[in-house]
């Protein structure tokens, strides 16, 4: 088990997993009209495969690598105006999904027999999107346990 | 007049002599230091590789198969990452190079080239650098060809006992061992000698050049100790082909993870065929068909 921390969020990588911290660039560099929020947003990627080198924060890169087994995990985190709005309004870092809440219309990169699931939330000021894809919809009740120990081991501050 | 011209000539000629005996003998040291890997270009080295025979732990690297550590670093100019090298379906090439290195450049440029083939058929290449404090951040992001994963991890150099760069070491995941270790002086000599590591632990393709299945040997050799300057080939492989077997491994591993041993009622449980396929999709949604 090895331990990534940064900018408040820690991950507990098992073996057989693969893991990385990032912080999204400031959207002031991207498009001079934005004000920059002056925040690090992280971006977490963690997959019980091997994490190509370029992907896109929702796995694109890395979902079309993957196989039956295969599952992949991001925490996107939004700007902190957003951990007000309703569409964050949960509370807290999901820390364990339900097979049922995976669906392959759910989707950011609809790939065939992969199914997703996306969850809304905020811890403190913060506001956060946990996405998931599992390579199998049928193998799901093998993967989504799988998934839940790995987001055990997630914890944000 | 004429006796001291001529012993002032013999005095040149002995001179002369003499400058061309140092000169061949200062031609031959630089020559043996080419040999070994060692470049005095501005300072940088290149280390050695080790002798063939030796004894890895001797090194500091334990001769346990399982010697292979997954590596705990950070990206160049990027957070925390961690990559896993053992328990995985894949080789990986561990590629300890640093930016002020001069030999590692032909290994930069080589890396970038979009067609380079690794030896072992479904093999991963990965650049390890070592921390920023000891090397720059900003070099190694700027070297490190797109696509090409890379990680800072003194550790890692730690781990696998790098005695300098570039050096090179070959893990095979499915058992996390180290196949091969050492140093080369050019991509084409360090592939040779990758697909030689590969012979020698009977883990190369059956058909060379081609991402194929790999044929893993599973007797826990020591790995092979890489030499730069080791020529012939090895003996074709033998041993079985088993990734089929780690995969199955895997699976039996996911089921029992999730409480599903054998015996277990849903491996036995029939689900209508709504689609006419295999009916392995319980949702009648035909996603994963």
């Amino acid at each position: 088990m090895s331990r990534l921390a940064a900018h408040g969020v820690s991950i507990d990588v098992p073996a057989g997993w693969e893991a990385e911290l990032s912080t999204q660039p400031d959207p002031a560099v991207l498009d001079s009209g934005l004000e920059s929020s002056g925040a690090s947003l992280v971006v977490v990627h963690a997959a019980n495969f091997s994490l190509p080198a370029e992907r896109g924060d929702y796995g694109s890169g890395a979902v079309e690598v993957m196989d039956r087994n295969g599952i992949f995990v991001t925490l996107v985190e939004f700007d902190p105006a957003s951990a007000t709005s309703r569409l964050f309004s949960h509370q807290g870092l999901p820390s364990r999904l339900a097979p049922g809440d995976f669906a392959p219309d759910q989707l950011h990169l609809s790939l065939p027999g992969q199914a997703g699931v996306q969850v809304f939330f905020h811890v403190g000021s913060r506001a956060f999107c946990l996405y998931a894809v599992i390579g199998s919809y049928s193998m799901r009740s093998v993967l989504v346990p799988e998934l839940n120990r790995m987001l055990s081991g997630f914890s944000v501050h | 007049m004429t006796v001291v011209v001529l012993l002032l000539a013999v005095a040149v000629g002995v001179l002369a002599l003499l400058v061309f005996g140092l000169l061949r003998t200062h031609a031959e040291i630089l020559r043996a230091l080419d040999r070994a890997g060692i470049s005095l270009d501005g300072g940088q080295t290149v280390s050695p590789a080790p002798q063939a025979g030796q004894d890895r732990s001797v090194n500091g690297v334990a001769s346990d198969p399982a010697a292979a550590r997954d590596l705990v670093g950070t990206v160049p100019a990027g957070g925390p990452t961690k990559i896993a090298v053992s328990g995985v379906e894949r080789f990986t090439l561990l590629a300890f190079l640093s930016p002020g290195c001069r030999t590692c450049k032909r290994f930069w440029e080589a890396f970038a080239e979009p067609d380079l083939e690794l030896p072992g058929g479904n093999t991963r290449l990965v650049i390890v650098g070592q921390d920023p404090a000891h090397d720059s951040e900003s070099a190694m992001a700027e070297l490190v060809p797109p696509g090409v994963k890379a990680v800072l991890s003194s550790a890692a150099w730690e781990d696998y006992d790098v005695p300098g760069s570039p050096y090179f070491v070959l893990v095979h995941g499915p058992d996390g061992r180290v196949v091969g270790a050492g140093s080369a002086l050019r991509w084409e000599q360090l592939r040779d000698l990758l697909q030689q590591a590969l012979n020698d632990a009977g883990l190369a393709d059956r058909s060379e050049g081609s991402p194929s299945t790999m044929h893993v040997d599973h007797s826990g050799r020591s790995p092979s100790v890489m030499q730069a300057d080791q020529s012939g080939q090895s003996p074709s492989p033998t041993a079985a082909g088993s990734s089929g077997r780690s995969r199955e491994l895997r699976a039996d591993q996911a089921l029992r993870s999730a409480g599903v041993r054998p015996g277990h009622p849903s491996l036995y449980r029939r689900w209508p065929d709504s689609n006419g396929g295999n009916g392995a999709d319980p949702a009648g949604t035909g996603a994963d068909q």
